[in-house]
């Protein structure tokens, strides 16, 4: 009896160990987005609020709607984000400054996005009041240090001669310059004669136009209360905006190369309309720029749907399917894992204001570029007349609704999200009808995403890498090859047929 | 230690109370075949971080078969008996066919028609990605792997729901793996080195600093491995080191998230207890580097803007003097205020960055780095005779109680933020209690931080950063 219970049992281990994980049944996932506390400061500023007492910090995040696609002057808006933090303000030198946010253990740092830019500030609770008031002092009395700006400039030189080290940046630039023809905020990176133009007054004037609390989206989480934290706000923030007399006026434009349209009253609607429309160059081929590296970076692109396209959450599937799934994408098991042409490859649609971007970037030897490239356009071209199984839609859909959760998992992601939701222009139901619009998503809708924008015919393919032109031309018959200079201006490619 | 520098006390306490209240949350067992556990429960959202933590890595290794550890890695990701094929019984014999093949060609893969019919039988077996798409479909975040010259750690954040098939997953690619797409996969890291290093000035730079500053040490070898060694790596070789390296006691779980402990111990017992005890292994350690008696130089000639690495031997826990280095750390390179950068960048204006860090392993000592990179027309001899003068400085003009309690007040604010993420403290865990035999390790460093004084940070520029004890490395630009 005992033998046989142990042949039982190891019978039954057996069956364990052969189950298939992907057998196990998993239950859904439940859980409620958090809803933040939000109101509207005397100045302007949207406050959301999130309360978290695990720690004994504060975490603020003070969002302001201008970014580079809205100042089309290169290395402006960086320059001025950054020396707001670290130029020094008119009653402390930038050294003070420094020391004492380094001897609170606290810090306050600016970022520049595409559409908007950020401080953040972090502190221990009981310094959250000293980190607002210098924050104050920051966004209301920037001293603009010179020697703090001329570092600001030398380090930016330097990265300007080191991109010549790096292929994948040299790809992104010099696909910016084939894919588009304008204006110069999608075309042009900083060079440097932006670099010698940009001086303390043009930081003064941009300060004052594009510094306000309109607009302005501040989200704060912490082991702070919410009496006490409207309270301190308004008494350390309050008057930005309001007492400095830098109030700006609307359908103001700078007159120093800044272009920010109408964004002191303007809603967030208003705003995204501000944005320039980028004009794409439609010369479709392959651009190289030899360089001395053994790996190739490739970047190839199409135009693609703006962010208010209908079938929006179409492109999230179609993306999670064909390049940015990671182990479960076409592109990663076709071009990675059978041919091992890369390690790295992926990209998808990318939806921006006005219009967008499909794009696919990659690392490979250079042996293997055209390979690369040939298999992607046939997979591109695979896809527009064959999709995801129903099976296989139906498994990507579960997979983006399990993983929905990970946007909410801590209350600075989910008021973060929220505060790019309002800056984006999405609207306001975006992540409760989410899921609902994903699980709608059929497999006719991928095919005619991949129909009505993926033509392989018309793809801008940049390659940088020590390949010679010939070898290209001879890999695409009928395309055309131009060899371009990284960096050159005006861009004009030499031509091959 | 210097990444966890951070994690210290403010000045006058002996353990601050959100680290006594950690040490009440966390959980840690052993599984019946030795396999360590270390678990906090955090109920933010419904979701959790799984880490599993193997004491192997560069260190391991041996010219050769450089580049195993991390190799390895990538082949975790390639199934099992059970994930990434269809039918392992018609699988293997065809598997072990082609090894045969390629360990007779010592290691190359030969382009003959035998080769390629096997490779075509494979290719209607293998279900490519399965491991990684089972994640996916079950809302992974993160999915992830690295190994180090210490350790090779396998990451994934997960909804609370899918534990069991965490369980399931993790200790089924520990105990079964198999090498299968072993030769294409090898292309794939080669990418990667090619990429990372190979092309990479900053990359080839940091290689020369390690082959320079040590003679013998495993320390010199590169994680991503040579490329002459991993053109020959073959499955067979990675069968071996496997077997040596991969077994229960080498192995940490740890977990923060949504989790109930007593599911958690359930259900790593039934899906990780299966792993077998392997016989007792002689642990041979690698040979102690020889003392530095001079310094030592290199330089690179590449097209590239210069830049300097120089590295001074030091010491590792348990020796306090890897703290020390901690809190020097924190004096030299931990903030807009702090001497590196107030003093060379910001005032002196003759390098546009320095910092420091340690390199490259943590289990043996290793070197305390400056990275610098000088403006333009200073050249990389004065400026790395500059650093020295600071680091000399600190006898001179050494830090005020007032910078060293600043110092410690950072790191704890730090720690505190570590703290936020599920999978940053799994990481913080996960990896003392592999490499340093206890999780506690990371209480026992803040003591050592928060007792470090004056003096300490003084004998460490008189003991260790001296011009005899240190290499320096440069690059010399060339006109491409």
């Amino acid at each position: 009896m005992r033998d046989l219970f142990i042949f039982l049992l190891l019978a039954f281990l057996t069956a364990c160990s052969s189950q298939k994980a992907s057998e196990l049944q998993l239950a859904p996932v439940e859980f409620s987005i958090a809803k933040p506390s939000q109101w509207q400061m005397g100045n302007g500023v949207t406050v959301l609020f999130l309360e978290n007492n695990e720690l004994p910090l504060v975490e603020a995040e003070l969002y302001l709607p201008v970014g580079t696609l809205h100042v089309d002057s290169p290395g402006l808006l960086d320059a001025l984000i950054s020396q707001m933090r670290s130029g020094g303000i008119r009653s402390l030198t930038p050294q003070q400054l420094d020391r004492k946010l380094d001897a609170l253990a606290a810090s306050i740092e600016g970022s520049v996005g595409a559409e908007f830019s950020s401080f953040s500030l972090a502190s221990h609770k009981e310094d959250f009041s000293e980190i607002l008031a210098l924050f104050h002092l920051m966004l209301t009395e920037p001293a603009f240090n010179l020697a703090r700006l001329n570092l600001w400039k030398a380090q930016n030189l330097d990265a300007i001669r080191r991109r010549r080290e790096d292929p994948q940046t040299m790809a992104a630039l010099t696909f910016a310059k084939a894919f588009y023809a304008g204006p110069a905020v999608y075309t042009d990176s900083l060079m440097p004669g932006d670099l010698h133009k940009l001086d303390r007054a043009l930081l003064l004037k941009a300060y004052g136009r594009l510094i306000t609390p309109r607009g302005a989206i501040l989200c704060v989480t912490g082991r702070i209360q919410e009496p006490e934290l409207r309270d301190l706000l308004e008494k350390r923030l309050g008057t930005w905006g309001i007492s400095s007399g830098s109030k700006p006026t609307a359908h103001k434009r700078m007159d120093a190369g800044v272009s920010l349209l109408n964004s002191a009253v303007s809603t967030d609607s208003d705003l995204i309309k501000t944005i320039p429309k980028p004009i794409f160059r439609e010369v479709p081929g392959v651009y190289l720029v030899r360089a001395p590296f053994e790996q190739a970076a490739v970047v190839m692109g199409l135009p693609g749907p703006a962010r208010d396209f209908p079938g929006y959450h179409s492109l999230s599937v179609f993306n999670r399917y064909f390049s940015s799934g990671g182990f479960s994408s076409v592109l990663f098991n076709e071009i990675r894992t059978k041919r091992g042409l890369a390690y790295s490859v992926g990209g998808g649609f990318a939806p921006g204001n006005g219009t967008g971007v499909f794009q696919i970037g990659l690392g490979t030897r250079v042996n293997q570029v055209s390979a690369a490239i040939t298999e992607i356009l046939t997979l591109v071209t695979v896809a527009r007349k064959e999709t995801a199984s129903t099976d296989l839609l139906r498994e990507i859909k579960e997979s983006i609704e399990r993983g929905f959760v990970f946007n909410f998992a801590t209350q600075a992601a989910t008021l973060d999200r929220e505060a790019a939701r309002r800056l984006l222009g999405f609207p306001e139901d975006f992540d409760e009808s989410f899921l609902a619009k994903v699980r709608a998503v059929t497999e006719e809708n991928l095919l005619r995403v991949a129909v009505d924008y993926l033509d392989p015919s018309r793809f801008v393919i940049v390659v940088v890498g020590d390949i010679g032109k010939e070898e290209l031309v001879k890999a695409f018959p009928g395309v055309e090859v131009h060899e371009v200079q990284f960096q050159d201006e005006p861009f004009i490619p030499n031509r091959t047929k | 230690m210097l990444i966890l520098l951070c994690l210290v006390f403010a000045p006058g306490m002996a353990l601050c109370s959100e680290l006594a209240e950690l040490e009440s949350r966390v959980q840690s067992f052993k599984l019946s075949n030795g396999i360590r556990v270390i678990f906090v429960s955090r109920k933010i959202a419904p979701i959790f971080s799984g880490q599993i933590w193997v004491k192997v890595g560069g260190v391991d290794e041996q010219p050769g078969i450089t580049g195993i550890a991390h190799f390895l890695e990538h082949m975790a990701f390639k199934g099992t008996k059970v994930t990434g094929t269809k039918d392992y019984q018609k699988e293997a014999p065809l598997l072990a066919q082609l090894e045969r093949i390629v360990v007779e060609n010592q290691g190359v893969v030969p382009e003959s028609d035998e080769v390629r019919i096997i490779q075509a039988k494979l290719e209607e077996v293998w279900v490519d990605n399965e491991f990684g798409k089972i994640y996916t479909q079950a809302g992974s975040n993160r999915l992830n792997a690295m190994t180090s010259k210490d350790y090779t750690a396998y990451v994934v954040r997960l909804p609370s729901v899918a534990f069991e098939l965490w369980c399931q997953m993790e200790s089924d690619r520990l105990i079964n793996p198999v090498f299968r797409q072993f030769y294409q996969e090898r292309e794939v890291v080669l990418e990667e080195r090619r990429s990372g290093f190979d092309d990479n000035p900053s990359g080839r730079l940091y290689e020369l600093l390690l082959q320079t500053a040590f003679t013998t040490h495993p320390q010199r070898l590169p994680v991503i491995g040579s490329r002459e060694d991993l053109e020959r790596l073959t499955a067979t070789q990675m069968r071996q080191f496997y077997e040596l390296h991969y077994r229960p006691e080498n192995i940490v779980i740890s977990l923060v998230g949504d989790l109930d402990l007593v599911q958690v111990q359930k259900l790593t017992e039934r899906y990780f207890g299966k792993f077998s005890q392997r016989a007792h292994r002689v642990h041979s350690e690698p040979v102690p580097e020889p003392i530095q008696r001079e310094g030592r130089a290199a330089s690179l000639k590449v097209a590239a803007e210069p830049q300097v690495y120089l590295g001074w031997h030091k010491p590792t826990l348990p020796n306090p003097a890897d703290a020390h280095f901690a809190v020097l750390h924190s004096l030299l390179s931990d903030g807009r205020s702090s001497r590196l950068f107030s003093n060379l960048v910001d005032r002196e204006k003759i390098a546009l960055s320095a910092s420091s860090t340690e390199a490259p392993g943590e289990r043996y000592p290793n070197l305390f780095v400056i990275a610098a990179a000088p403006v333009p027309g200073v050249s990389v001899d004065r400026l790395a005779a500059r650093i020295q003068k600071e680091l000399d400085s600190l006898l001179s003009s050494p830090p005020s109680e007032a910078e060293l309690a600043e110092a410690k007040k950072r790191s704890r604010i730090s720690f505190l933020k570590l703290m936020d993420s599920d999978s940053g403290l799994a990481t913080a865990l996960g990896k003392n209690e592999v490499l340093h035999g206890s999780w506690r390790e990371l209480i026992r460093l803040y003591d050592l931080i928060e007792a470090t004084t004056v003096e300490d940070v003084q004998n460490l520029v008189r003991n260790f950063l001296t011009p005899s004890n240190r290499t320096v490395v440069y690059i010399v630009p060339e006109k491409s």
